[in-house]
């Protein structure tokens, strides 16, 4: 081995590496020459040096813990996202005609550009349905378009679009509320069908015995969007105005954070001397 | 759970938060000390580290059996501290020296001259490019071949080499300019 050779080595190679295949000719050398002797030990002085500075240090406390919430904070988003996301909807003119998953506006070969009319309108349920599904809506300002249905079926699903937010009915109520008391069954069916669901609240309805029930796009759906409604206070009342409007009324979207106040319930806030709001109107819908 | 790397990642390809746990416990010490020997600030390495588990997670269907768990993880922090580090250079120019912190007044004498030993390296290795320095850490902090380098980089050996070797010289030159003033 030549000094040149030393050289070039010593330049490239870790200290691991050496004592792997490199040591005994290098040290064998070192010790028959002078200045590679120096070069030898001062390279051996900074490889010390140079692996203990660059040896693994411990991760700092509580990284770990870190990590790991934000990937199960990504899961959540990922499996709400491909939940939420497979909603399909259609619109005329009028309004939202139909709400489906992906999957059966796929079976049934209507996917929503084929009878998309109206761009805007679309843009503007996608959003509420948004944020509805994030907790941060309470009412829907859409128009929706039941000429497709039979006025007994309008009259159910009219019906059903009055149950607050955040509340339950049965489907016995319903019926009453229809004028049709024996007709509980019939009510089912047509909640089945219904065109718009989440939009209009059929999810909102239970069995008299308090058990779930059914509903079109599964009981996952329903116990999901009814756990929304249960962790969502449906009113925000502004202290400075005294007015109270439903979460998602863009009146409510203007009020400052410091002026909120959350209710659960109208009554509540009309106790405290809350008045309602003109456009969102809470007090019809919730009578 | 004990097995390779490689089996781990399969289940945690299927979804298994538990089995990603086990890796993240297994390569955060070495994935955080790239991030900080590169990067040198402490929170920013944690940052690095916690984004790079993250793209691992999300990017988990990408991965390629063929290729060592080790490899296609420090190349996702590498890339990440590069981009962290150009930004940084964007945002204002390269710390130069005394770059460590600097020892308590009452530290005794050895620690602070082993602190001082340590500010010499920080500061040498503050010197080094981005792209050499990082060769040097993969190289040293968890013992990579050449070929694996290469890998984690997207570079040839030969310029693995000619980069560690730049790297070297120059913490060398810069450590005995050190020694010069303080023997």
């Amino acid at each position: 081995m030549t000094c040149e050779q030393v050289q070039k080595l010593l330049e490239q190679l870790t200290w691991p590496q050496v004592q792997a295949n490199r040591y005994a000719a290098l040290r064998q050398h070192a010790q028959h020459c002078g200045d590679c002797q120096r070069l030898w030990e001062q390279w051996r002085h900074n490889e010390a040096q140079l692996t203990l500075f660059l040896s693994v240090e411990p991760a700092p406390a509580g990284l770990w813990e870190n990590i790991m919430t934000s990937i199960q904070a990504e899961a959540t988003t990922a499996a709400q996202g491909e939940f939420w996301g497979s909603i399909v909807l259609e619109v005329s003119p009028q309004g939202i005609q139909r709400l489906v998953l992906q999957d059966a506006a796929r079976a049934d070969g209507a996917l929503p550009s084929a009878r998309t009319r109206s761009a805007d309108l679309l843009d503007q349920a996608r959003a509420q349905l948004d944020e509805y599904f994030r907790g941060e809506r309470a009412i829907f300002q859409l128009p929706v378009d039941l000429h497709d249905c039979t006025p007994f079926e309008r009259d159910v699903l009219a019906a059903t679009a009055t149950i607050p937010y955040g509340e339950v009915r049965s489907y016995k109520w319903l019926a009453e509320r229809v004028g049709r008391p024996g007709a509980s069954r019939a009510i089912g069916n047509v909640l089945h069908k219904n065109p718009v669901p989440v939009i209009i609240p059929c999810h909102r309805i239970v069995k008299s015995d308090g058990s779930l029930g059914g509903y079109a796009f599964g009981t996952a759906w329903k116990t999901r969007l009814l756990a929304i409604e249960q962790a969502t206070a449906p009113f925000v009342g502004c202290s400075s105005t005294r007015i109270l409007c439903y979460r998602g009324c863009h009146h409510e979207r203007r009020v400052q954070e410091s002026n909120r106040i959350h209710f659960a319930s109208f009554r509540e806030a009309l106790e405290v001397g809350y008045r309602p709001c003109k456009v969102c109107q809470p007090a019809y819908q919730d009578a | 759970m004990d097995c390779s790397d490689e089996r781990l990642f399969a289940h945690v390809q299927q979804g298994d938060r538990r089995a990603f746990g086990l890796l993240v416990q297994r390569y955060q010490d070495r994935v955080y000390s790239i991030a900080l020997k590169v990067l040198h600030y402490p929170q920013e390495a944690q940052d690095a580290t916690q984004q790079a588990f993250l793209q691992a997670w999300q990017k988990r269907q990408a991965y390629n059996s063929q290729w060592r768990l080790r490899t296609w993880l420090y190349r996702i922090v590498a890339n990440i501290c590069i981009d962290e580090y150009r930004r940084r250079q964007r945002r204002q120019a390269a710390p130069a020296e005394c770059l460590g912190s600097l020892p308590a007044p009452d530290t005794p004498e050895r620690d602070y001259a082993q602190l001082e030993c340590r500010r010499a390296l920080e500061s040498a290795l503050a010197h080094v490019p981005p792209e050499a320095r990082m060769v040097l850490v993969l190289c040293y902090v968890d013992g990579l071949s050449y070929g694996e380098i290469a890998r984690v980089r997207g570079i040839s050996v030969q310029t693995v080499k000619s980069q560690l070797r730049r790297a070297k010289t120059l913490m060398r030159q810069r450590l005995e300019a050190y020694r010069e003033v303080r023997p």
